[in-house]
């Protein structure tokens, strides 16, 4: 008796999940992502150098990668469609750091312990440094959360995205390698 | 009719599922004073009140005091937003948002949002330390904001309004340089 009560619980459990995805399932649809695009930056201004920690407290400057393509991320832990883009961004990271092509995400803001924890979560290998005092992002072309740009070998903002995106799309991946050969 | 009962509430719950989903489809559920979706001239948007309990959350765990963190949910009204670019063609028009330019009507009267400029002034005056006036400013929708097809902001949005005031905001954008505005009706701040 016990086990045909604990066998109906189960199947109202399971058909009760089924309605709780189907109510939430729209509601977080992201409305905003499903064109994506990296667009070209007019006249490419000259990127402005940064000298920022990383999470080991080793200084690490965007000059020093001139002659690469730099994928520069601005983020924090607390924005949702920065959350969302961390996954593919480390899925696009895994291609690139094979490509000769640097990644540098940069966390605006303070608390290292949220971002130490929310990196150990999302599994997340690409170096990521701290702009605590918003320094660097203040003096960048930018006004919200998150934003990109590419750096081209010449160390020019060569692409912008504003907003998230699915780094690892096939179509975004051949726009940061091309401009390896035209930069 | 325990059985009975049991038999049906596969049907129950296909039921309950398909009415939210007619709901949601018609955007009968988008109309009230929660959540709204909106589209047109280019321009995307979605909108929705925070209570008074995920603000005060939300701006602790930024670092920021009881205190200050209950003066925002009391006195700011605050909004969790996505806004961008609804083209999809890489050559469709640019749109810019001024969030100074919107404005906030109740009984007639229209005042601007509470932009990070407005709250700078703010926290000046009661003398909050930089980490958290930093975590707030990057916490708001950006004050002016420049979007390409695809591109797309998510901020939170502040009106000097009380719980639970009822408002209509007036919406102004360009899209490829040319002015247009609409207006969302009856909103109501979280409470």
């Amino acid at each position: 008796m016990n086990s045909l009560l604990n066998a109906g619980s189960l199947i109202k459990m399971f058909y009760l999940s089924l309605m709780l995805v189907v109510m939430v399932f729209p509601v977080w649809q992201p409305a905003f992502a499903q064109v994506q695009y990296l667009h070209p930056m007019d006249n490419k201004p000259q990127a402005k150098d940064f000298e920022l920690p990383d999470l080991d407290g080793n200084k690490v400057r965007l000059s020093d990668f001139r002659g690469k393509v730099v994928l520069v991320n601005f983020w924090a832990t607390w924005c949702p469609p920065c959350r969302k883009e961390i996954p593919s961004m480390q899925r696009a990271w895994d291609i690139l750091k094979t490509k000769d092509v640097m990644l540098l995400a940069i966390h605006v803001g303070g608390n290292e312990d949220q971002v130490w924890t929310f990196l150990t979560d999302f599994g997340v290998e690409f170096p990521v440094l701290l702009d605590a005092k918003s320094k660097v992002s203040r003096a960048w072309p930018m006004m919200g959360l998150p934003v990109s740009f590419v750096i081209d070998p010449k160390g020019r903002i060569a692409l912008q995205a504003i907003g998230g995106r699915e780094w690892d799309d096939e179509k975004l991946i051949k726009q940061i390698l091309a401009l390896k050969e035209n930069g | 009719m325990k059985h009975w009962s049991n038999a049906c509430f596969p049907l129950w719950v296909v039921f309950i599922s398909l009415t939210f989903m007619v709901i949601s489809s018609t955007g009968y559920a988008q109309q009230g004073p929660v959540f709204r979706k909106w589209s047109g001239g280019g321009l995307k948007l979605e909108i929705a009140p925070l209570n008074l309990d995920q603000v005060q959350a939300f701006y602790i765990g930024r670092g920021f005091s009881p205190a200050d963190a209950g003066f925002i949910a009391e006195t700011g009204c605050i909004f969790r937003s996505a806004i961008g670019n609804a083209g999809t063609g890489a050559n469709d028009p640019k749109v810019t948002v001024q969030l100074a330019n919107w404005r906030v009507i109740v009984d007639g009267k229209a005042t601007p949002p509470m932009t990070r400029e407005i709250w700078a002034k703010a926290w000046a005056a009661r003398g909050v330390d930089e980490s958290q006036t930093i975590a707030f400013y990057w916490s708001l929708f950006p004050s002016e904001q420049l979007y390409r097809p695809s591109d797309y902001n998510w901020g939170l949005i502040s009106f000097a309004l009380s719980p639970g005031a009822r408002f209509d905001l007036e919406l102004h954008w360009s899209q490829a340089g040319e002015e247009r505005t609409q207006v969302l009706k009856n909103l109501e701040c979280g409470k």
